[in-house]
């Protein structure tokens, strides 16, 4: 046994997990009765560690909606105690369990994070009742949707491709299926997730703005148990039980959507012989091979399919693979090791008048990531670890049988990514809590590859030719992390923190929202890592036992190597895209506002953001800051959630924002007989104002210990207000020589309906 | 990719995306000078034309700049001062455009000067010209064929000469030039025989009488017309871009040096088959 510290003090170490499922909990508190604020959190694995002095004392853990695990314990020698936290029964004494929440939100000197309750997010009214903690967290302060029923977002001013958004630690580039509509994530197979605005900790890196950290449920490991879902855009199934009782479980999701069903309906031959579906898997299992190792592999594959007849289809989605090690070192250090694959592809396939093309593009990441986390005692903790990640994108191949085109073979890029990163946790002065780092990232292109350089104009000048094995470019950049807390009175905060980060990956796209078809680019001679640095500031204040949290933050963020196209830039099928991009600054600076209600037969929250999200290039505008196409000034959404029964919840959310910054035709002009709109400078005028009910109900129908279902329904948009989607400037097809601004909106109101149930094999009683 | 195609696909299964109009606050951005010239290696007299912006809601009357001075020099010591026939159009008088020579023109109006410059590129034969049927319509799409010189960048601007039938009596074969066109570039198929669309003001129907017009243009001629094709109707592209002018001083629009070659007149019969006429 290691003992670092003094002699008389023994470490307390284990698990803390969901008694009922065996599901490790991540950040449950464990606290010693007899030593106010001495405590620990469980870390991502569910692992926990705390050295206290010889002595007697009474353990407490404690999770959101559990009930609370006491135990006494005479601590003369360092032992492990799992800790089984058992779920509260919400029919019996609802209010008295989950009322009582943490100020760990107040407390801890993390700021801009926000851990998302899965359950919760379940009661959020969504458009086609698809749960998704993608459109959820846009109710967030700070966080902005990418537009109408849209899973895509934009987190303090950073565009909707710098938000790193992890799988159980893999990258999924495309998060969206359908366009945009539905993220890639089914809520049946996820645990936990979190979400950092920009001042994430020092062992998450590569994007510039957030970090939604997702973790995948792990499986029941004590019974079997199968539930699922019938929507009306797509239904769900999983399978969950232990591999061994106790010791290993399995957890497999699938969800699929069936629009192409109806589609099969027509009789019309091009319509009944289109695609238009998606689907996907998660599956996850793990082991304990001994009682201080464990093992985890879990994957996610998903597709959508969408076809026009036999003329036109494509066909893309992402893949991901983690298998992980965990180790307890010892009882204070515990190391995860991390073997990482993620991609996202697309194919195109075009069928028409005989010719046949076939487009395919792939980006790929393979990577190995190790974490330790050295628990010292109540008041430090160290954490440290290091990344090594090889890429390749495929910008799109393509393949044709007819004479018509010459198949443009584009270069495969390759680059490798390493990072080191340490931070260190500690408390000083019982009042502040300290969380500093470093994180050292480096970037290098790598053989086989042409690398062109390029001069102001975009003509190539130079090329260097790298094989295989071969290094380029390298960019190393420190990534200095820091944030404080000062715990001036009980329940309340003052917080601030800076941080920098980096990007090396960049997507390329006309489009405003997320296209199948996104073209990623890495850095190379020409392209400079993206940089970041944010600087925020808050208050944060609990009141009425934690049942009330407020917080009201500040930031502003300065963004370097942002990227833009020229104008008719060439985006697709080119060799020299590179030529292609301009590069500039973007600055952001706003307020947010949030209140919520965490605990009682209601819950909700308000959240408000005040913002200003300007770019700035040379080529645009003249060389002055012009706002972003979603600097939208004020964002506000108002969440409610209201048990009126144990078996009726309702649920109601509105939204208001301003609307994006877009350019509108100041004038016309007509050019061979033909009248076109001039535009004046770019994004200088406002869409309408975007605002949106949305309502809900859950009633359950059942709730037994082997089998529990309940009927979801909910309207989106319920006072059909139609938010522009578009404003085309178009001449009036009923009055010649007139011109008119058309408005489409997608969506009036939107109703659904959704049935869930479950069903748990529990061994009858005798 | 034809993304909003897909999308009103997708809204349809869903529901039904709503339009209606709506007035906009616009900003006021009249009175800017617009110059669009062509000369070509047809007979002339070649036409540039001055107007001015008007703003968005107005009605569609071109504003003509009269009075400005306007010439076109070439290379080969050619010169021409352009004639106002009617306000705002300029015509030359004796200039014959020839392949290779480069064209200078200068126009002085309201105490400003303009230039642009252009050369003549070599014209290509159209080979053929087509008719198909198109999945995101129920009406056809004419189509022109021709073989792309191998070796050089080569870059092409279509226009339409449609003559729609009206009844069996009609033989007035007086065709009427389409106002939309479209550019190729050879980027993807130098040296190949080149297909491609052409578009039309119109619907192309049973009886219509079609001719094409492939002009031999040069990159800013291709690139202000394929801007502008991509970003004449929808606030939806990231940034709605103006078509780059080739003129200085800010002057809207453009001037073209070019050659033409025409395709044979054809008969629409209903059946996705073209007749010959001539």
């Amino acid at each position: 046994m290691l003992t670092v510290s003094a002699q008389t003090k023994h470490t307390l170490s284990g698990s803390i997990r969901d008694a009922k499922t065996g599901e490790e909990l991540i950040g449950a508190i464990i606290s010693v009765k007899e030593l106010p604020n001495t405590g620990a959190a469980s870390n991502a694995y569910g692992f926990y560690s705390l050295t206290l002095p010889d002595g007697h004392y009474t353990l407490v853990g404690h999770y959101v909606g559990y009930t609370d695990f006491m135990r006494e314990i005479d601590l003369s020698a360092s032992q492990t105690i799992d800790i089984n936290l058992a779920p509260a029964a919400v029919e019996i004494k609802q209010v008295e369990v989950s009322a009582r929440r943490t100020d760990d939100n107040v407390k801890q000197a993390q700021m801009s994070a926000t851990k998302l309750d899965i359950k919760e997010l379940e009661k959020v009214p969504v458009i086609f009742g698809e749960k998704d903690i993608l459109k959820t967290i846009q109710l967030l302060p700070g966080v902005k949707s990418a537009g109408e029923g849209n899973s895509g977002f934009y987190v303090r001013g950073g565009g909707a491709d710098q938000n790193l958004i992890l799988l159980d630690e893999a990258l999924v580039y495309n998060a969206s299926h359908l366009l945009g509509f539905f993220s890639t994530f089914n809520n049946d197979a996820l645990k936990d997730a979190t979400l950092y605005k920009g001042n994430m900790p020092a062992e998450f890196g590569g994007k510039l703005s957030s970090v939604l950290d997702i973790k995948m449920k792990d499986g029941n490991d004590k019974t079997y148990s199968v539930g699922g879902g019938i929507g009306v855009i797509a239904s769900r199934l999983y399978v969950e039980g232990p591999i061994v009782k106790d010791k290993g479980s399995f957890i497999i999701t699938g969800r699929r959507t069936y629009a192409d069903i109806f589609t099969k309906l027509s009789k019309d031959t091009t319509i009944n012989k289109s695609k238009l579906y998606f689907y996907d898997i998660n599956a996850k299992a793990n082991y304990r091979v001994s009682k201080k190792d464990r093992l985890f592999l879990s994957g996610y594959f998903g597709r959508d399919k969408f076809g026009l007849g036999t003329t036109f289809g494509i066909d893309y989605g992402n893949v991901t693979g983690t298998l992980r090690w965990n180790h307890v070192v010892n009882d204070r250090i515990f190391s995860n090791l991390s073997a990482i694959y993620n991609n996202f592809s697309w194919k195109v396939t075009l069928n028409s008048n005989g010719v046949d093309l076939i487009i395919n593009s792939l980006i790929q990441d393979a990577g190995l990531k190790e974490d330790l986390e050295y628990f010292i005692d109540t008041k430090n903790k160290i954490k440290f670890g290091g990344q090594s990640t090889f890429r390749i994108a495929v910008p799109g191949e393509v393949t044709v049988n007819t004479p018509l085109f010459k198949p443009v073979n584009l270069s495969r890029s390759y680059g490798w990514e390493n990072a080191i990163y340490a931070q260190h946790e500690i408390t000083l002065w019982q009042k502040v809590s300290l969380n500093y780092g470093l994180r050292i990232s480096s970037f290098t292109v790598t053989g086989p590859g042409k690398n062109y350089y390029f001069h102001a104009n975009g003509q190539p000048t130079d090329t260097t030719v790298l094989e295989l094995g071969q290094f380029g470019k390298t960019y190393v950049n420190p990534e200095p992390r820091l944030s404080v807390s000062y715990n001036f009175k009980k329940s309340m905060s003052l917080k601030v923190a800076y941080s920098r980060n980096t990007q090396n990956i960049h997507l390329l796209s006309n489009t405003t929202t997320s296209s199948p078809t996104d073209r990623w680019i890495m850095t190379s001679n020409n392209v400079r890592p993206e940089i970041a640095d944010q600087v925020s500031a808050g208050y944060f204040f609990n009141f009425m036992h934690d049942m009330f949290e407020v917080s009201v933050e500040g930031y502003y963020k300065w963004m370097q190597n942002q990227i833009d196209y020229i104008p008719n830039a060439q985006l697709t099928a080119n060799e020299t895209v590179e030529s292609q991009l301009v590069y500039g600054n973007g600055r952001a600076y706003g307020g947010e506002f949030f209140i919520k209600k965490r605990a009682g037969k209601w819950i909700g929250w308000i959240s408000y953001t005040l913002s200003r999200t300007e770019r700035r290039f040379t080529e645009v505008n003249n060389n002055t800051w012009f706002p972003a196409r979603y600097d939208r000034t004020h964002d506000l959404a108002i969440v409610l959630m209201w048990d009126i029964t144990p078996r009726i919840n309702v649920s109601a959310s509105w939204v208001y924002q301003t609307g994006n910054a877009v350019t509108y035709a100041a004038g016309k002009y007509q050019v061979n007989g033909q009248w076109v709109p001039y535009y004046p400078l770019r994004n200088h005028d406002r869409f309408p104002p975007y605002h949106r009910l949305d309502i809900g109900a859950t009633f359950v129908l059942k709730k037994h210990k082997m089998w529990e279902h309940d009927l979801n329904v909910s309207f989106y948009n319920v006072y059909a207000r139609e938010n522009p989607y578009q404003i085309n400037f178009i001449s009036d097809a009923d009055n010649s020589g007139v011109s008119k601004t058309q408005q489409i909106a997608l969506f009036r109101i939107v109703p659904s309906l959704t049935y869930n149930f479950k069903f748990t094999y529990v061994k009858p009683q005798k | 990719m034809k993304r909003l195609t897909i999308l009103a696909m997708i809204a349809a299964l869903i529901t039904t995306a709503c339009r209606k109009d709506i007035h906009l606050n616009l900003q006021n951005a009249s009175g800017l000078l617009v110059i669009e010239g062509n000369v070509n290696d047809q007979p002339g007299p070649y036409l540039v034309q001055l107007s001015k912006t008007v703003t968005f809601y107005d009605q569609d009357t071109v504003v003509p700049v009269s009075g400005a001075t306007i010439t076109i020099t070439d290379d080969a010591g050619g010169y021409d001062s352009l004639q106002e026939l009617t306000p705002g159009y300029y015509y030359t008088t004796t200039l014959s455009g020839t392949v290779g020579r480069t064209y200078h023109m200068h126009a002085h109006t309201d105490g400003k000067d303009y230039d642009a410059t252009g050369t003549m590129q070599p014209p290509v034969a159209v080979d053929s010209i087509g008719i198909s049927g198109s999945f995101f319509s129920s009406n056809p799409r004419g189509f022109i064929q021709f073989s792309d010189p191998a070796g050089i960048v080569n870059y092409y601007r279509t226009v339409l000469y449609l003559h729609q039938y009206i009844d069996s009596t009609t033989t007035d074969f007086h065709h009427t030039r389409q106002h939309k066109v479209a550019v190729i570039s050879d980027r993807l198929s130098d040296g190949l025989t080149i297909q491609s669309s052409v578009r039309s003001d119109y619907d192309i129907k049973t009886g219509d009488t079609l001719q094409v017009r492939l002009d031999a243009i040069e990159k800013p001629v291709y690139d202000y017309w394929y801007t502008l094709n991509n970003s004449t109707t929808s606030s939806n592209t990231a940034a709605p871009a103006n078509p780059p002018s080739n003129i200085s001083n800010g002057a809207l629009g453009y001037f073209s040096a070019h050659a033409s070659t025409f395709s044979k007149h054809v008969i629409y019969d209903g059946n996705l088959r073209f007749h010959r006429i001539d």
